[in-house]
């Protein structure tokens, strides 16, 4: 068994479609309040009410391999992050993500790091949808 | 320049006879004296439509408006507004709904759209950050709500939100209603009929731009207190095991209880049977935990019947409101059948009060032999299911007595047994009541006489006293006041309350949030929105409990004065005799009747109206900065009254 790797992880039936998580997340990267920009992204059909489509990052590394001047790294806990000074803008890691969930804001790539420890978006999902 | 937060800062202007559109810049100075929503609305509405219109002209104004907590992650703050003339009123028409679409056009870069004309044929307005799109869509002229939505976002793409009408909007009928993502809906005042006469069949939203905070570092502290309240406030355990668990359909119970729930016709405040349309009773059915955009509060479901008649129903809801109109009111006790309603009126973009009523009412006519049998082809009677699913197609399609009804109950009562049926005709300006009753609750008589809307629960309803809470009670009206505030059964305190409460939605509807938090449960008041106005927009005044106070005031006269210069004014403001001459026959509220006119008078006078014209006295329009309004007034009314200088 390796290092368990944390990341967020959804239970798509409890999900009610606030989307308070995407407004939080947005709001606690960009201040701004967009689900365009949120670094989690669900698609909830309120037709049925269920959650239809959702993308996470799961912490999986792609980034780190494709990442040319290797701005990109994992931490001790197991969390995949951007060292923004080493970043070129190249937008490599982008395209090598498999869930499509690093979003370019202003010409830079951001991606989930689960808020340091505490990630926003699980807290401010009152249902228990989302969890580490 | 400064730019306020929580704005987009640009108001859309789309003309239907033209096919032109065209935004222009948010004046920061209405901002803060209107706050946005229902308010900014009331103000582009003075200005912008001329007395008289005909509310199914191409000069009636369609606005859907958002406030500046939309889109902000505000406590439930997905809804927004659609302000208008009423068809069914030709009073202030106004309704709000949740879902999520109105985040969308604050995420599309305006904070209200405005909409006047009318156009050649069916269309859908498609707005998203960069164009406004008239789409042809005659295919669709006839289609219901639901399909509707599914060709829209078929042909536009899953990422826009749909406002749209059905056949009843199409057919004007007088209080067909909006339907919007589905399942909620701006049901009252005939908003759909104002789409169906200007032929906009649909509004089709989506929007990638953010909403930008003045103080972000302050604002995430309020937001933290949000999420205070509603996981481990006072109100957050109420709130889950009432609205989290039931939705609104948790009233049936609480309010037959108290003697409150409408009951054939609003006869009576309490069934028997209401165990049956409970909360608990249509647990059974849910298929679905649902919420709107951005809510804490989460009372949406969407419900689905397997079995039996009705087999296939899935259908958002039902709501309380509708729980009580097609259950309690016609004495059907099938929850399966007002499932059946509910989805049925949706289809069709019907409003739901409404409709229960105008069908109560006609039951009500056929039981005391106001009608005979042969002017219908199936029987009017309590509780008969198949009758009113015959009742609501004949309503949409104004087929047989069915075009008689969709003028609603005021105009139908006029025709149906000669004008004898009107004492039970039950509404307050031409709309239909909601399900409440004011002998079991007085302050609801007042709250009704009152709504520039007419017989409306939405603009000033109170719990404080509907269910006792003496702690808030004391707190926002003093120690000595406590004892007649809580007492729903007699009328003193309750002008004070009812007025508060107007204030107070006003700035709700202006901001905008729903009424649950702020209603029920009281986790929201002032202080709150105060407390998140000011990080949010900057505007510094905001901040002040008293200036929002002022501008709940301005807000509530603008509206009236709206309805003054169409002619609507306190003669209007009287209840049906049914709740003023009727003592409740049975249940806990038994032998009671509201005595309107002594809340009137102190209503009047906290208001600072003259009592004996229903005018604005001057000083109090110009305290509050409606001075605008005088010179339109004067020449209406002749000259308005002034305070006497000694009192």
């Amino acid at each position: 068994m390796g290092l368990q790797i944390r990341s967020l992880k959804v239970d798509p039936n409890l999900c009610t479609g606030c989307y308070m998580c995407t407004l939080i997340c947005s709001f606690s990267k960009f201040k701004v309040f967009n689900p365009r920009l949120s670094l989690l992204r669900i698609d909830y059909n309120y037709k049925i009410g269920r959650l239809e489509g959702y993308a996470l990052c799961n912490q999986c590394g792609n980034c780190i391999s494709v990442c040319p001047t290797k701005a990109i790294y994992m931490d001790f806990s197991g969390i995949v992050r951007i060292e923004h000074s080493k970043c070129i803008k190249c937008l490599s890691c982008v395209s090598a993500c498999p869930n499509n969930v690093i979003v370019v804001y202003n010409g830079i790539p951001y991606k989930c790091d689960l808020c340091d420890g505490d990630p926003q978006c699980v807290k401010f999902c009152l249902v228990g949808a989302l969890h580490v | 320049m400064f730019k306020l937060g929580g704005y987009a800062g640009k108001i859309l202007y789309v003309d239907l006879s033209k096919k032109k559109w065209w935004s222009e810049e948010l004046k920061q100075s209405l901002a803060k004296s209107f706050i946005g929503g229902t308010g900014l609305s009331a103000y582009l509405l003075w200005h912008l439509l001329g007395r008289g219109v005909d509310p199914l002209s191409p000069e009636n104004l369609l606005i859907i408006a958002t406030g500046p907590a939309t889109g902000a992650l505000s406590p439930s703050s997905g809804r927004f507004a659609v302000v208008s003339k009423s068809p069914l009123t030709y009073a202030w028409a106004e309704s709000h709904a949740g879902g999520a679409l109105g985040p969308q056009i604050k995420y599309a870069g305006y904070d209200l759209v405005v909409i006047r004309g009318c156009a050649e044929k069916p269309t859908v307005l498609a707005i998203d950050d960069t164009s406004v799109e008239f789409i042809k869509a005659e295919d669709l002229w006839g289609l219901d709500t639901e399909a509707t939505t599914d060709e829209v976002r078929a042909k536009l793409g899953k990422d826009y939100h749909v406002m749209c009408i059905g056949p009843a909007g199409e057919n004007l009928i007088k209080f067909a209603s909006i339907i919007v993502d589905y399942h909620r809906a701006l049901g009252r005042t005939g908003l759909g009929a104002v789409m169906g006469f200007k032929k906009l069949k649909a509004v089709a939203v989506r929007g990638s731009k953010g909403v930008e905070v003045h103080d972000p570092d302050k604002y995430k502290e309020v937001l933290e207190d949000f999420l205070w309240r509603n996981t481990k406030g006072p109100w957050a355990l109420p709130a889950k095991m009432s609205l989290w668990r039931y939705g609104t359909p948790n009233l049936v119970t609480v309010l037959n209880a108290i003697g409150r729930l409408p009951t054939k016709n609003h006869w009576t405040g309490y069934w028997e049977e209401a165990d049956k349309i409970s909360g608990e009773a249509l647990l059974r059915y849910r298929a679905a935990k649902t919420s709107c955009f951005s809510c804490a509060i989460m009372c949406k479901q969407v419900t689905k019947v397997e079995n039996g008649r009705y087999a296939g129903t899935v259908t958002g809801g039902p709501e309380y409101e509708t729980v009580f109109a097609f259950g309690s009111n016609l004495l059907i006790s099938n929850v399966e059948a007002v499932i059946y309603f509910n989805k049925l009126c949706n289809q069709l973009g019907l409003d739901t009060i409404s409709t229960g009523k105008v069908i109560s009412f006609l039951f009500e006519c056929y039981e005391k032999s106001f009608i005979s049998r042969d002017i219908v082809d199936f029987e009017p009677t309590w509780g008969n299911e198949e009758a009113v699913a015959k009742i609501i197609e004949a309503i949409a399609f104004r087929k047989g007595i069915g075009d008689i009804l969709a003028e609603g109950v005021a105009k139908a009562c006029k025709t149906i047994g000669d004008g004898k049926c009107c004492d039970f005709a039950l509404h307050v300006k031409g709309l239909e009541v909601s399900g409440q009753d004011p002998r079991a609750q007085k302050s609801v008589g007042l709250t009704w006489a009152i709504s520039v809307r007419g017989a409306d629960h939405l603009r000033s309803l109170t719990t404080v006293d509907e269910l006792g809470y003496r702690d808030v009670a004391a707190e926002r009206f003093g120690v000595d006041k406590v004892e007649c505030v809580c007492d729903r059964l007699t009328e003193e305190c309750k002008a004070l309350i009812v007025k508060d409460q107007e204030d107070f939605f006003a700035v709700v509807d202006s901001v905008i949030m729903c009424k649950y938090g702020t209603m029920w449960p009281p986790m929201y008041y002032f202080d709150f929105v105060a407390k998140l106005l000011k990080p949010l927009t900057g505007i510094e005044e905001f901040g002040n409990v008293k200036y929002l106070r002022l501008v709940g005031e301005r807000i509530a006269n603008l509206k009236r004065c709206f309805n003054l210069r169409e002619g609507i004014g306190m003669e209007s403001e009287k209840l049906p005799k049914r709740f003023t001459e009727e003592p409740m026959p049975t249940g806990p509220a038994k032998g009671y009747v509201c005595n309107l006119e002594d809340m009137l008078i102190e209503y009047y006078a906290l208001r600072g109206w003259d009592y004996r014209t229903g005018l604005p006295y001057v000083e109090t329009l110009n305290h509050l900065d409606l001075g605008f309004v005088i010179p339109v007034l004067e020449d209406i009314y002749g000259s308005l009254p002034r305070r006497s200088k000694n009192g």
